[in-house]
């Protein structure tokens, strides 16, 4: 993994959200920095979904966060719908955060819980001034998350389930009719039959309102799931970005494979996989040189702590930063 | 009306046997049953998986087993029983037991260790509390138990606190502070949820392979089928405070016969399925524990529900294969999950 | 580390630099003037101008200060104005031990009933037990000091019988409650490290009662004998009732403190674990839940502490103890700016160093703040 690059970035026009050598530091204290993305680049197209998944540390929700400028981020730049975001002064940057909302995955604290539903969903209307039709808007969205508006609207959060207040939040997230949706694990802490529920409706919302998604989690099933495109990343890097089938048909980078062999599967016939990845996660501030995964990579060799690995195309729409990619896929 | 007995195949007398446990919770709404009227047995060695959503008893049926509930507002009814010794009697009774013949590992390594206290101390605590072990004896001990859970450089992580080390090195420490007196019985409390799935890999192999090396019985308990799939003997799926259906792990996922489990697997997303697959969604959510529909408790949700279902609570029977459900209208077997196309 | 010491200490010195400044222009503002005040109706210009001369009343402010602080790194804390003119040094070095003997030992006593009383009235938190304590508690806050003070004298020293009472009911109580329990648990063998102890406490609580209700000392009303004057015993029962006062406020602020940091922290998973391992209840409060939950109370009481060793003029007035709060509401009132000046320069000096000590305990409490700060 773990590398740079900029090979897979897309030339059409139809790219929405495009992001080139984004850098995020946070300072520690004493001078000292953690990077929490290292120069990553990806895009994004109209319409599509793409997935964004790693572990923890990983710099998955960072980068959500520094697209939405929240904050900015070290260095690097945002282009968004042709407008780099970094460029932009704040009371723009405000004017454009309409078109780009989140999703986060505490549902519940992401509700100030002595507001009424109407108030959490109509806050954005009110505050851009789009009072026409407000009330009937309200209701609208809320029943495209599937919510009663009668029973809904004048509640308070802590009387709705976990997964209730996650459709409030998509709710409050659609009224403003985005084009940009990143969703920060939004599904991780609800159970799994709530879980499939929420999948089912993002898929459905993104088709009724023609959104954009990134959409951010660890779980790599979940991420296939409701992906186009699938970006996987590690302590800061890109390792590997596929379309959601060929990834996790032909997983090209180690730590991709170590993921998906991971993933607990509910059918007691198949083996249990012996354990694939040993060690800890290095730490960020003092990432290993070269590729930053070859610490815990059963392939590594002198090169990968010599020479950080490129992102390269190893099939369509595939690539991968690895230097023993190939002997992955066979 | 619960009582189609779970019975162990393994072994004539079991190592705990708990029969129709009820947890009731007093609240500002009335009385909640958080669990109601549980019946399991587990052998010595066995592994036994509880499943279910949030909500669904299993966190609280095992708190109530190990004594751990709070002291106000509650009370239990039923029968635990440990070896021949009663584990719902006076705590002051029962505190034997723990740490030396029944331990837990808890969800969330980041809270189950005590942040003040080094990480040595903690497995030193038991050894000296419940084997009056001495100090050298103890820390030789403990060290050599941070070795067997896969702890690197030991003798130095002794010493340091938990805040020093990672979700994965502290659910290892905290297995190692359970297995510190060879208990017989490990209940393990979602051991992985809060972990990374490469760690959650390596943490379920390490307690699969203490389980083998010491012949432990071991209750996994979790929300995630796919965690109890490869690894428990057993399988007890729960539902609004009940055991809705138990069996062997194979024929829990093979034959499945309730309406329940059956829609929990399908919410599951798999990654062998192709990319943007509509999940097979199970709709609602668990009932109320304070206004429990009068029949069947699955009712509401269940796509194969009839008139009877809503009137009268099915009770928990068992078919000719020892396969226990709590419905009307079971899934018929056989009854295979789809052909899985393997990666490995 | 040295570094971070030697940074903290510099901050304490500037901070004390600031607050003897401070009070030198503060007192500046105050109306009236001293050597007039000092002199009296019918004195000369002379007297007054020597006087004013004498007391360097004629020079800038920054140039007081100045002498005045070359002064008092020496220990020279110049002569009181008012008379008798007397070192301001012997005057403090007179009346602080007096203040640092009520206070410790006032802290000694509240820490003792608060920490024992919280774990306790945290473990059965909703009980009949914390109610009564809590509220009794709630009541001692809620009680002026001078009244608390008044209670004090009116019980232990002119009904020393009901005082006697009820520390022979208290004691009983605690050793029933000790039987009780024997009588709940049942006998296994296993137990029998238990039943020693419980029985070794019942013991102690018995032999403790009788001899303090035997041997119930007679306090004085007022006054305070120092050791140098009438030995340690009666030195000590002169400064236990001021004491006793003292603490019944600060015990109970402390006993609410840690109480709800307890009640918090039995809540929190790695208590739990530790009641998994089958350790007894008293040892799960005492070993795992105290320590995380004693930031609160090292941070009110490290406050409390300051704040008795500047002198309680009120509880020094009810007793006639002549401590430090008595010296500086007197040099207040009658404009004696020395004696006002190193007071408050005393007082800045214990409030840095409590804060300092405050801190260094926190980082021995918690291990993450130790981390953080290396």
């Amino acid at each position: 993994m773990a590398g740079s690059g900029t090979a897979h970035l897309q030339d059409d026009g139809d790219v929405v959200l495009r992001v080139e050598d984004l850098n995020v530091e946070f300072p520690i204290g004493q001078g000292r920095v953690v990077q929490a993305v290292s120069g990553i680049s990806f895009d994004i197209r109209r319409g599509e979904t793409v997935g964004l998944v790693g572990e923890s540390g990983c710099g998955k929700s960072t980068t959500g966060r520094a697209v939405l400028q929240l904050p900015r981020p070290t260095s690097g730049t945002v282009t968004f719908d042709g407008v780099d975001l970094g460029t932009l002064s704040d009371e723009a940057l405000r004017q454009t955060r309409v078109r780009m909302q989140m999703i986060l995955q505490d549902p519940v604290s992401s509700l100030n819980p002595r507001r009424t539903i109407r108030q959490i969903v109509g806050e954005g209307l009110t505050i851009w001034g789009r009072q026409d039709g407000r009330d009937a808007r309200i209701d609208e969205v809320l029943v495209s998350v599937g919510l009663d508006p009668a029973f809904v609207r004048d509640r308070r959060p802590h009387q709705f389930s976990g997964g209730q207040c996650q459709r409030i939040c998509i709710a409050r997230a659609l009224a403003l009719e985005p084009e940009l949706l990143v969703c920060d694990e939004p599904v991780s802490s609800l159970d799994v039959s709530v879980q499939a529920q929420l999948l089912n409706l993002l898929r459905d919302m993104k088709a009724a309102y023609g959104l954009t998604v990134m959409f951010i989690a660890h779980d790599l099933a979940v991420v296939k799931n409701i992906s186009d495109r699938v970006i996987v990343m590690y302590l800061g890097k890109i390792c590997e970005v596929a379309s959601a089938d060929t990834l996790f048909e032909t997983a090209a980078h180690p730590y991709t494979r170590a993921l998906v062999d991971a993933i607990p599967n509910p059918d007691p016939r198949r083996s249990v996989p012996a354990v694939g990845l040993r060690g800890e996660l290095p730490s960020p501030l003092s990432p290993p040189s070269g590729c930053r995964f070859r610490t815990r990579c059963p392939l590594a060799t002198e090169v990968c702590a010599v020479e950080e690995p490129q992102l390269r195309a190893v099939g369509d729409g595939h690539f991968v930063a690895c230097h023993h990619a190939g002997s992955v896929m066979e | 009306m619960h009582r189609a007995q779970i019975d162990s195949a393994a072994s004539p007398s079991p190592l705990l046997e708990v029969d129709d446990i009820r947890t009731d919770f007093t609240t500002d709404r009335g009385q909640l049953r958080a669990v109601d009227g549980v019946t399991l047995r587990v052998s010595a060695g066995e592994t036994l998986g509880i499943v279910g959503e949030s909500g669904s008893g299993k966190s609280v049926l095992m708190r109530t087993i190990m004594g751990l509930l709070p002291r106000h507002g509650v009370t239990v009814a039923g029968r635990a029983v440990f070896d021949g010794q009663d584990l719902l009697g006076p705590r002051r009774a029962t505190r034997t037991l723990w740490g030396t013949e029944i331990a837990m590992v808890f969800q969330d390594p980041m809270t189950a260790l005590n942040p003040t206290k080094r990480v040595g101390e903690h497995i030193t605590e038991s050894l000296r509390y419940h084997l009056r072990l001495g100090r050298r004896d103890a820390q030789r001990e403990a060290i050599s138990l941070l070795d067997q859970v896969g702890i690197p450089d030991a003798s130095h992580r002794f010493d340091q606190y938990p805040h020093e080390l990672s979700g994965g090195m502290r659910q290892r420490v905290t297995i190692a502070v359970a297995i510190a007196c060879r208990p017989r019985l490990l209940i393990a409390d979602e051991p992985t949820t809060a972990l990374d799935v490469t760690v959650q890999q390596q943490i379920l192999e390490l307690l699969a392979q203490l389980q083998r090396e010491r012949g432990m019985a071991m209750i996994l308990v979790t929300h995630d089928l796919g965690v109890v799939a490869g690894r428990t003997d057993r399988v007890a799926v729960m539902y609004a405070g009940r055991i809705i259906e138990t069996a062997d792990t194979a024929s829990t996922f093979e034959n499945v016969r309730h309406p329940y489990t059956e829609g929990l697997l399908a919410s599951i997303p798999r990654i062998e399925d192709p990319s943007q697959k509509t999940l097979d969604a199970l709709s609602g959510r668990p009932p109320d524990l304070v206004a429990l529909p009068a029949g069947c408790r699955f009712e509401p949700r269940c796509r194969y529900a009839t008139e009877q279902c809503r009137e009268v609570d099915p009770p928990l029977v068992t078919d000719e294969d020892g396969h226990a459900f709590a419905c009307w209208h079971p899934r018929r077997p056989p009854f295979h999950i789809r052909a899985t196309t393997g990666h490995s | 580390m040295i570094r971070r010491g030697a940074i903290k200490v510099v901050r304490m010195i500037a901070i004390v630099l600031l607050v003897t400044l401070g009070t030198t222009l503060l007192l500046e503002l105050v109306p009236g003037d001293v050597a007039s005040s000092v002199l009296g109706e019918g004195a000369t210009a002379e007297q007054y101008e020597a006087l004013r001369e004498e007391l360097r009343l004629d020079q800038s402010i920054p140039s007081r200060y100045g002498d005045w602080l070359g002064g008092a790194v020496t220990g020279d804390f110049g002569k009181s104005i008012v008379p008798p003119v007397t070192e301001v040094g012997s005057l403090i070095s007179a009346r602080l031990p007096v203040t640092i003997e009520i206070a410790v030992l006032a802290m000694l006593l509240s820490l003792f009933a608060a920490i024992p009383l919280a774990m306790w009235t945290a473990y059965r938190a909703g009980g009949a037990g914390d109610k009564l304590v809590s509220g009794f508690a709630f009541g001692a806050i809620s009680v002026p000091s001078f009244l608390s003070a008044l209670l004090v004298i009116f019980f232990v020293i002119f009904h020393p019988g009901a005082t006697k009472a009820l520390i022979a009911a208290v004691g009983v109580m605690v050793v029933a409650s000790i039987v009780v329990g024997w009588i709940k648990a049942d006998r296994r063998p296993h137990s029998r490290r238990a039943w020693a102890r419980s029985a070794a406490a019942a013991v102690a609580v018995v032999v403790l009662t009788v001899l303090v209700v035997w041997q119930f000392p007679a306090f004085p009303r007022q006054g305070f004998v120092r050791i140098t004057e009438g030995g340690l015993a009666s030195n000590l029962r002169s400064a236990f009732l001021p004491a006793l006062t003292l603490a019944l406020l600060e015990a109970s602020v402390y006993l609410r403190v840690l109480r709800a940091d307890l009640i918090t922290t039995l809540d929190e998973d790695f208590v739990l674990s530790a009641e998994a391992k089958g350790l007894p209840a008293w040892r799960v409060m005492a070993r795992h839940a105290l320590r995380p939950s004693s930031l609160s109370l090292v941070t009110v009481a490290g406050v409390g502490f300051a704040r008795l060793l500047g002198g309680t003029i009120i509880v020094e007035a009810v007793f006639n103890v002549r401590g430090m709060g008595d010296l500086i509401v007197n040099a207040i009132q009658t404009k004696d700016y020395p004696v006002v000046q190193a007071g408050v320069a005393v007082l800045a000096v214990v409030f840095v160093v409590m804060n300092a000590l405050v801190d260094v305990t926190y980082t021995y409490l918690d291990p993450r703040i130790r981390a953080r700060h290396v």
